[in-house]
């Protein structure tokens, strides 16, 4: 199985240099989104969650570097953030860490190190985010991650907004990943902090058909969470 | 166990608490040159780290493996021309193990081939000699950050135009101060400390208020609400005080 390439947002003001620094990257197995601005670029940032790198050049204003770097840190998953400075000196190089890059390079450099730094810092990423306590499902071509201390789900590395019981029933199917359950059982499971109260087990296909409508590519053909007949539903 | 002979001479442990007795994060520094190690020890424990130093590879991976687990070293500051075991051999073995210590390579090899060789041995950054302990230092924190350490050492928490100022108990939002009471900057500080993770009433009470305070969980809204009016451009569409419907509150 290929790994597929790793993108990567680069936002360069020299069109001349971004083009040479794309290239290079590309020839390295990166996917490249080139930008020559930093407006535009929060605007990827922000909308997309598939970006493992930043690589901002120190000609970019300096507000727009500490957005950029803002947005980065604060994504879904956390971006780093790898600076390219001419000529920095040692206390140049010194703030541009303590403002947030993860590291920086001085120009000119060799593309060699260049890449190595940012198989690196993607490499460090990873282990970070896999150190979360993150339930993973992977079916066909799509990819939940639910993260239970922050309450979130991602789809293929976009959040998918969750009402909390929503987020409850998907966790529970989650953590026993191939098991079916009954509507019975998921209604103790799941709604149980509701025993005072008498559900209806229709309840249950409610919620099910709404984390299908939210999380399926086709709500009427589920491959996330199937329907076993006579048992109940079943994820993965 | 003898474990002076053990080790031998090159080996020296500082002691891990500081004289406040804070939690810092231990580090262990590999350098062969006394003078360089000490250079360095120095510079990172006036940072507020734990530092341990030794002096060759093969010392390196003898305390690296008998540390407990969990109570490793957030960081190692390894040098590659070391006695014996060299420092590529010291980060390809620890790598194998499946540890994934953050190593930062200071040597003096300069050429671009070293550079990518150790970055691809597994190495996270590599700083060449001679170089500045501030950018040592730097370094050292910007791969602590990135490796999930809460350096508490570290002098600010920021997250887009505020600032928070642990040693100083301040708080600036676009550079200007803000006046928070200290139930309202604790809540800050735990939120800003742990970024998008998601707070109960209940964790919250018990960590800003503590066990044995008798009240309400309305309260934590009450005060969540005041910080908002302190913190958000439209405190009725929060940025970054978020509720999470049916579950509590985030930051960011």
């Amino acid at each position: 199985m290929t790994e597929p390439p790793l993108r990567l947002l680069l936002v360069d003001p020299d069109p001349a240099s971004a083009f040479l620094l794309q290239q290079a990257l590309e020839d390295e197995g990166f996917a490249v989104s080139t930008c020559t601005a930093a407006e535009p670029a929060c605007g990827w940032l922000s909308q997309s969650s598939t970006f493992r790198l930043l690589v901002l050049d120190c000609q970019l204003p300096d507000a727009g570097i500490a957005r950029l770097i803002g947005l980065a840190r604060g994504a879904a998953h956390p971006v780093p953030v790898l600076l390219l400075c001419l000529g920095a000196s040692e206390a140049d190089r010194v703030r541009a860490l303590e403002a947030g890059a993860d590291d920086v390079l001085v120009r000119p450099f060799g593309i060699a190190e260049c890449v190595a730094r940012c198989r690196a810092l993607v490499r460090r990423a990873q282990l970070q985010w896999q150190a979360l306590p993150v339930l993973r499902l992977a079916v066909a071509d799509c990819e939940l991650e639910l993260v239970e201390d922050e309450h979130r789900l991602l789809r293929n590395g976009e959040d998918v907004p969750l009402t909390p019981r929503e987020f409850r029933l998907l966790r529970f199917l989650m953590a026993h990943p191939g098991r079916p359950w009954s509507r019975d059982e998921l209604l103790r499971r799941v709604w149980g902090d509701l025993e005072s109260l008498v559900l209806d087990p229709k309840t249950v296909d409610v919620h099910i058909r709404w984390l299908r409508l939210k999380l399926e590519r086709d709500p009427s053909a589920p491959q996330l969470i199937t329907t076993v007949r006579g048992r109940g539903y079943r994820c993965g | 166990m003898a474990d002076s002979s053990f080790w031998g001479d090159s080996l020296q442990l500082v002691g891990v608490d500081g004289e406040n007795g804070a939690m810092q994060p231990p580090l262990l520094v590999v350098e062969d040159d006394e003078t360089i190690r000490e250079t360095i020890r120095d510079a990172l424990e006036l940072e507020g780290f734990a530092v341990t130093a030794c002096g060759n590879g093969r010392d390196a991976l003898n305390i690296i493996q008998r540390t407990p687990e969990g109570e490793g070293f957030a960081l190692v500051v390894l040098d590659l021309m070391l006695p014996g075991l060299g420092g590529l051999e010291v980060c390809r073995q620890l790598r194998q193990s499946h540890d994934n210590t953050p190593i930062l390579v200071v040597s003096a090899r300069e050429s671009e081939t070293d550079r990518v060789l150790g970055l691809e041995v597994g190495a996270d950054d590599y700083l060449v000699k001679p170089f500045g302990m501030r950018e040592l230092v730097a370094r050292c924190r910007a791969l602590l950050r990135r490796s999930g350490s809460q350096a508490v050492g570290s002098k600010v928490l920021q997250h887009a135009n505020l600032s928070l100022y642990p040693e100083e108990c301040r708080v600036t939002r676009d550079g200007l101060n803000l006046n928070l009471s200290p139930k309202e900057y604790r809540l800050l500080e735990l939120f800003m400390q742990h970024p998008r993770r998601v707070w109960s009433r209940d964790k919250l009470l018990e960590h800003v208020w503590g066990h044995d305070y008798i009240g309400d969980s309305k309260t934590v809204d009450v005060h969540i609400r005041w910080l908002r009016e302190k913190l958000e451009d439209n405190p009725s569409n929060p940025q970054h005080l978020i509720t999470v419907r049916g579950f509590g509150y985030r930051f960011g």
